[in-house]
């Protein structure tokens, strides 16, 4: 049944008319404005009174989920080895071997000392030449020494430290430089949230004490983190009070009344402690990039305040007669719905950012903007026309000449009128700006280098470079090595292969050395051989290396290797050092030995993880672009839907996005041309564009089609009043807030004035767009199409294919992972790889946690393989404390039939249906999932895409891989993975190895299939281990008393069954 | 005389060890815990169990399971003196050793299963429907109150000499029952810490009685054959709903007063009234969620009523359906979260419904979370019960520690709130904190 839309529209106005509802309500608002306002106030103190207690996080791990696997090993290295990033002193010298004066030595010494008293520095991990042992020997004895003897140093004990450093190449590079002619003093910290204050306190204790000849000069990753939060803080407090006063400023020219001023503001100081307060009492902490957050809302809340204040002033002009209230209910009739259209698009705006993106603090900043412009819009419309009801009516002097507005009002109006007769011009200029943008897209570089957040005369940044040229460098590559059992790195075997990964790594070019336990045993191993050079090797007989270290224990301290090695020589630690901190170099470095690693340590051996800040770095940016690109992607379509459906017309809401994407594609063009890195700073200039910049296309797009469509204007009587009304506004509300972020240009930090630099740029394109690109472009679609209202059905049709977009765009990329049809065929011929029909076995399962401590477990398990489905009970009989509990599972081969699942808890004495979506949780304390306990030897043809990924070699056997990928993020989400690496013995379609990622992408654990017989015709495993790299724990599954002969039936798999016992 | 159960556990006990080993799994668990009241400031309980357990083999089919509980209390304040059992069959009685110690059998049954049928013959438990916490359908067997309903069920529900006969026919599960123990709930004795007083479960006269009152002899039903129990279970799978068919004819585990007015004395008899029930249960899961269910209809149940001399000489009975809907979600790692509502809804109307002590409807809603860190050996669980009639509840919090897999350790709080007539309010003065160390050797 047909309808006409304009009579539909009119009726629906003369319903809201009739109700009034929005009068009504600011009716009541202005009946009880003291009451409001107390309100408001309680609410804001109440939030701020959260504020002392807000976190602060400021360092990169707060950009890494707390559960990745890089996290993960950073605190087992902390744990185990008691090491982090360190702060580096370095004393240099000009001259070859400068280092090795008594004068320099004595300060190293001194220097050492007081270190280690330092607040904050762990005393016991201080380590410089007057702490480390040098190591030699002769053939029957072994010496241990200082390497500066003890006592006074004099120029003989200076020349002793020479000789000792010389025979232990393993110093040099990472504590004293190849020439000696300089030495680094390296100090851990304990907390790294105040190491700040420590590099500063070290900084103020070595001012002035460099001998002569001599400079001392701090460093390290944990100084440049902890340096740049503190000093982050102090220009905070520097810029922010410009920025209110320039806020200030704006507000009084715009109207030139002091309520003017002081009412924003109070709206601006609720909306910023309302919104931070919250993110206190919830405990989210305040990261770097929360610093942009204030800004915004500074922005925002000016904006709905000056659009209010704007129409007050204007209906004063117009009515002089009327009292306050009057003209407060009148003014916000007509405001509320373009305040509440464009907050509500802002909102959604940054709902998109947070429900996309990947790193938390960029979540939780788009969570609490959200917040924030809802406490802004909130704020605005009841205690803002709360207090204007109360104050007495007072022309404003700033809107004084009628239609025809001021000075402002004119020069938009015939800027306006400018772009409406010349279209053609203004449109030409918008698409060569997009295509300029588009081209800066593709020039875009993801970098970072965290010392580059400093001026280039900063005394770190002078450092770092310094250490990075003379040293081995300031960034760590750590790779944690674990054997499968206590002792295991005594093998020769394990040690030669740490050995060959430490040589691979140092030829990598940004790798200027390493350090490990292979180190000093080569070094034992030359000393105990009188200090043969041809011994400076892994002995190849096990005996002998326990027996060099055994030989070490009672001449060195026992503590030595504590850095290197645990007591049990069960892990162990390379650590190698890069020369680079920036962030192209690391990740290339880090992948580079991430692929040796997969490819020499897929065996049943030893294995390596990497960890350190290099690979922290490497992980934690990685995903910055593709997940600046999707959130603004879906950010943006969001927007698109709400504009589509607030105006009824989708050529409508697409022109009110141009100005925003615009703005964006402007910024990449700038970024792309002066070569500024898109790096976690800079990308936030996207929320703000969106976040501010949409306000002005909405109010402008709006105002156009109210004029035109309702009241019968012409665009160009349309402008001239926008101009009069919401331009003048809206170029107050940009003025303020542009000069509000120019203040960051005259920051200390480079970053914040390339943050402050595209964020003004960003907000400029984005406001001179709304002024002439959108009247161009109305003026040349005309205002009766793009304001012709779609059927309901055509915006109901339009949102479906927009968010369909969306959820493509939400997909992960691996939903796109190319099926191979040999991966297909592989995968299909071990689903079909004849199994037993009827299994009855005995499970032993052995728990081993990362300390070694083991937990055993017997079940027996019965599984009756149907044409459609398998069933089956795995019943345990020890120990006691879960003797009887079972679990049952039907499987249905049928993709759309989901499976079923029941345990059996005998404290209960019944049996419980559980969700079947827990198949990715650990099956009772062991590394097997739900999905893994069905059967380890298939995989799920429907959960899966499966390619062939060459062949891999275990064990001296080449192996054909197939890599499966989950097919949807629910599945990979549901499972647990996000990608399975299978090890397939090709001949009988039978795996060997899986190794499973999690749904970060991090390696997760390794099960291996050993022990493969052939029984009754059957390829059975008798013995399946799985290796947790995330937690160190292992569970080995010993099967025993295998009997297919049984005859099961299918009907019998019943919750009867799962109470009785098997 | 009749059979003492302990006999029974004491011959099993005796002949263990010639058993041979591998056909024998003999295990030990020893349980102690100390209970202190936080509103009374006195220590409610400090016992020591000890459970030992046996499992005899005896052929592929057939095994023989039992189980005795030692109990004993340095403080008699959860059954005050030497309770009477006089609602408990001389059959399934405990041992009572002075006031503060004794001796059950818990568990004595031999089993015949293979793949298609299973029999239990013997004293044992038997459990019917989905809830956590609420009984809708698991009736059974009755219980005891001698820590309200804060012990862990399996340890408060009365175990029954019964015979059980299950047979699976076409994927379905077919279940029957025979019971000839009359046992009924047993309540703790006056000035016991947990002695019941909400008026629905108690004899309350409304206006107050105006003679003196005498309780009668507790009259259970006499006849071992003629006042048996018995129930039927049809259970299975239909599409991937889990469901079951109940019907139970038993007697209420609740005694009704029966009053009795001779020569200016009123007689209180307590007296059990027999019902048919008729139930059924049913389970799903999607996603994270699993949805449960379990509802009964009682025949004739006996409802509560004020007692009003010269009125009322007979149970006022009634037709009561109850339910109980639940939903578990499982969407966050390593954390469960489950809610119940259960509705209790009377059919018929009373006749002086002003006297009627329980709503016509009455609802109840429960939460549960629990959450596991490191690998389950913690396990943190919240649990909170709450009557919305007559706004009372319970709420429980304890903190579970697996020490190995022997031993446990568990500290917790159980805190009553509400009216002091309603179900939970009831106790709000018996509030406690405690602390369980088993292992099982």
């Amino acid at each position: 049944m047909g309808y006409d839309e304009k009579k539909l529209d009119e009726f629906a106005d003369s319903i809201v008319t009739a109700l009034d509802l929005p009068r009504a309500y600011f009716f009541f608002i202005t009946e009880y404005p003291r009451r409001v306002i107390a309100i408001g106030i309680i609410f804001i103190l109440i939030a701020a009174s959260f504020i002392p207690s807000l976190v602060k996080d400021t360092t990169v791990d707060a950009f890494v989920h707390p559960e990745n696997v890089t996290i993960q090993y950073r605190d087992k290295v902390k744990d185990l080895f008691g090491l982090k990033d360190p702060i580096l002193i370095a004393v240099t010298g000009d001259t070859e071997n400068a280092i090795y004066q008594p004068a320099s030595l004595k300060a190293v010494r001194e220097l050492t000392e007081a270190i280690s008293r330092i607040d904050n520095i762990d005393p016991n991990k201080v380590m410089s030449l007057s702490t480390e042992m040098s190591i030699r020997g002769t053939e029957t004895d072994l010496f241990v020494d200082p390497l500066i003897p003890e006592g006074p140093i004099t120029a003989e004990s200076a020349q002793v430290t020479l000789e000792r450093v010389t025979k232990m190449p393993l110093y040099l590079g990472n504590l004293v430089t190849d020439d000696g002619s300089a030495t680094l003093i390296v100090a851990e910290v304990l907390d790294q949230r105040i190491a700040g204050q420590t590099y500063e306190a070290i900084l103020e204790y070595v001012d002035g004490r460099a001998p002569e000849n001599y400079a001392i000069h701090v460093a390290g990753a944990s100084a440049v983190d902890g340096y740049f939060s503190t000093y982050i803080d102090k220009d905070s407090r520097q810029t922010l009070p410009f920025t209110l006063v320039v806020i200030i400023v704006m507000m009084f020219l715009a109207f030139r009344t002091p309520r003017s001023v002081g009412l924003p503001l109070f709206v601006i100081v609720g909306t910023v402690s309302g919104t931070i307060g919250t993110m206190a009492a919830f405990g989210i902490p305040y990261y770097a990039i929360t610093s942009a957050l204030p800004i915004i809302l500074v922005g925002i809340s000016v904006a709905d305040s000056i659009h209010v204040l704007t129409y007050y002033y204007t209906e004063q002009k117009a009515h002089p007669e009327r009292t306050s209230r009057e003209l407060v209910v009148s003014a916000c009739s007509q405001v509320w719905r373009p305040l509440v259209l464009t907050s509500l698009t802002t909102m959604i705006g940054f709902l998109g950012i947070a429900i996309t993106a990947i790193m938390p603090p960029m979540v939780w900043f788009s969570v609490f903007a959200f917040l924030g412009v809802f406490i802004a819009l909130v704020l605005t419309l009841t205690i803002l026309p709360a207090a204007l009801s109360l104050c007495k009516p007072l022309p404003c002097k700033a809107i004084t000449e009628g239609e025809k507005g001021g000075l402002v009002a004119r020069c938009l109006s015939r800027v306006s009128i400018l772009a409406i007769e010349h279209p053609a011009l203004v449109n030409g200029a918008a698409v060569i700006t997009i295509v300029v943008g588009m081209i800066g897209v593709g020039n875009l570089t993801v970098e970072r280098e965290a010392v580059n957040n400093f001026r280039e005369n900063e005394p770190i940044r002078i450092a770092n470079a310094l250490i990075n040229d003379r040293f081995n460098g300031t960034t760590y590559l750590d790779v944690v090595i674990e054997a499968p059992e206590e002792g295991g790195l005594y093998e020769p075997e394990n040690l030669q292969k740490m050995e060959a990964l430490q040589s691979f790594l140092e030829n990598l070019r940004h790798i200027k050395g390493s350090v490990s336990i292979v180190d000093y045993l080569k070094q034992l191993n030359k000393a105990l051989n009188a200090d043969d050079q041809t011994y400076y090797v892994v002995p190849e007989d096990r005996d002998l290396i326990e027996q060099l270290f055994l030989v070490h224990s009672a001449t060195g301290d026992p503590t030595d290797f504590e850095e290197e090695v645990d007591p049990s020589f069960q892990t162990a630690l390379i650590r190698a050092t890069l020369n680079t901190s920036l962030y192209s170099e690391v990740s290339s470095t880090v992948k580079t030995a991430e692929a040796y690693i997969t490819r020499t340590f897929a065996d049943d051996s030893i294995t390596a993880t990497l960890s350190g800040r290099a690979t922290l770095d490497h992980n934690w940016i990685s995903p910055l672009k593709s997940g600046h690109f999707k959130s603004l992607g879906v950010s943006i379509i969001l927007i698109w839907i709400a504009a589509v459906f607030l105006f009824r017309s989708v050529l409508a809401g697409t022109i009110t996005l141009v100005p925003v994407a615009v703005a964006i594609l402007m910024i990449y063009a700038v970024m792309g041309s002066l070569g500024i890195w898109l790096e976690p700073a800079t990308s936030m200039f996207a929320p703000i564009a969106i976040g501010v910049g949409v306000d002005f296309s909405i109010h402008t797009v709006e105002k156009i089609r109210l004029y035109t469509r309702k009241q019968g204007l012409s665009l160009r009587e349309a402008m001239e009043r926008i101009a009069f009304r919401s331009g003048r506004a809206l170029f107050f509300n940009f003025a303020s807030i542009f000069l509000g972020f120019g203040v960051l240009l005259f920051s200390e930090l480079p970053t914040l004035n390339r943050f402050g630099g595209l964020t003004t740029v960003a907000l400029a394109s984005a406001y001179v767009m709304a002024l002439i690109v959108l009247p161009a472009l109305i003026a040349t679609l005309n205002t009766e199409r793009v304001f012709k209202p779609m059927g309901r059905r055509a915006v109901a049709a339009t949102a479906t294919l927009l968010l369909a977009s969306m959820t493509f765009i939400l997909m992960p990329n691996d939903v796109w992972a190319q099926e191979t049809q040999e991966g297909r065929a592989l995968a299909e011929r071990i689903a079909a790889r004849p199994e037993a029909e009827n299994v009855d076995q005995i499970i032993t399962m052995v728990l081993t946690d990362r300390k070694g401590r083991t937990k055993e477990r017997t079940a027996r398990m019965l599984r009756k393989v149907g044409e459609d489905q398998r069933r089956s009970i795995i019943a345990f009989s020890k120990p006691a404390n879960i003797k009887d509990t079972a679990f049952m599972t039907h499987d249905y081969n049928e993709s759309t039939k989901s499976d079923n699942q029941w345990l059996y808890l005998p404290a209960l004495r019944r049996s419980r249906r559980i969700s079947a979506s827990d198949r990715g949780d650990y099956f009772l304390g062991t590394d097997f999932t739900y999905e893994d306990i069905k059967d380890s030897t298939k995989f799920s043809l429907t959960d899966y895409h499966f390619s062939s990924d060459g062949t891999e070699e275990i064990g001296g056997i080449a192996y054909t891989v197939l890599t499966l990928t989950p097919v949807s993020e629910a599945i990979a989400k549901e499972l647990g993975y996000s990608k399975v690496r299978v090890a397939v013995d090709a001949e009988n379609a039978m795996p060997v190895q899986a190794q499973y990622w999690d749904v970060s992408g991090n390696s997760l654990k390794t099960i291996q299939l050993q022990d493969r017989i052939v029984q009754d015709g059957f390829w059975t495993v008798q013995t399946i281990i799985a290796s947790n790299h995330k937690t160190g724990h292992r569970t080995e599954f010993r099967i025993s008393n295998i009997d297919y002969a049984l005859d099961l039936s299918l009907s019998t798999f019943t919750e009867r069954k799962l109470r009785s016992g098997l | 005389m009749y059979h003492r159960p302990m006999v029974l556990g004491a011959l099993f006990w005796a002949h263990a060890p010639n058993v041979c080993a591998q056909d024998l799994d003999v295990s030990v668990t020893a349980e102690t815990r100390y209970a202190y009241g936080t509103q009374s400031g006195n220590s409610q309980s400090a016992e020591l169990e000890i459970r030992p357990a046996w499992e005899l083999t005896l052929s592929d089919q057939w095994l023989f399971q039992g189980e005795v509980r030692f109990r004993t209390d340095a403080f008699d304040r959860l059954e005050v003196g030497r309770p009477d059992q006089s609602s408990i069959d001389p059959i399934s009685r405990r041992d009572l050793i002075g006031k503060t110690t004794e001796i059950e059998v818990r568990e004595a049954f031999f089993q015949y299963a293979d793949d298609w049928t299973s029999i239990r013959l013997g004293k044992q438990q038997i459990v019917w429907g989905r809830a956590d916490g609420i009984k809708v359908l698991d009736i059974v067997n009755p219980q005891s109150f001698r820590e309200f309903i804060l012990d862990d069920f399996d340890q408060s529900r009365t175990p029954l000499w019964s015979i059980m006969v299950e047979r699976t026919i076409l994927n379905l599960d077919f279940q029957v029952f025979w019971i000839f123990d009359q046992t009924f709930n047993e309540a703790p004795p006056a000035g016991s810490i947990f002695e019941i007083t909400a008026p629905e479960f108690v004899p309350t006269f409304l206006p107050p009685a105006s003679h003196p009152i005498a309780f009668g002899a507790i009259d259970k039903p006499g006849n071992r054959f003629g006042d048996s129990e018995f129930g039927f279970q049809v259970s299975g799978l239909v599409g991937d709903w889990d469901f079951s068919l109940n019907y139970f004819h038993t007697f209420e585990d609740t005694p009704f007063f029966d009053l009795d007015v001779r020569s200016e004395l009123l007689t209180l008899t307590p007296r059990f009234n027999r019902v048919d029930v008729l139930g059924l249960s049913f389970a799903n899961a999607w996603g994270h969620f699993t949805l449960r269910g379990e509802a009964t209809f009682t025949f004739g149940e006996n409802i509560p009523i004020a007692i009003q001399p010269g009125v009322t000489h007979a149970p006022v009975e009634a037709d009561v359906a109850k339910y109980v809907l639940g939903i578990d979600y499982v969407g966050i790692p390593d954390t469960f979260i489950s809610a119940q509502f259960f509705q209790q809804i009377r059919l018929n109307k009373v006749q002086q419904p002003s006297a009627a002590l329980t709503p016509n409807i009455e609802d109840i809603t429960t939460l549960l979370v629990r959450h596991d860190l490191d690998d389950g050996d913690w396990t943190l669980e919240l649990q909170w019960l709450a009557n919305h009639d007559s706004m009372d509840g319970l709420i429980r919090a304890h903190v579970s520690h697996q020490l190995d897999d022997n031993a446990e350790i568990t500290i917790g709080g159980d805190f009553f709130y509400g009216r002091d007539d309603g179900v939970f309010g009831q106790f709000s003065e018996a509030d406690r904190i405690a602390v369980t160390y088993s292992h099982i050797f």
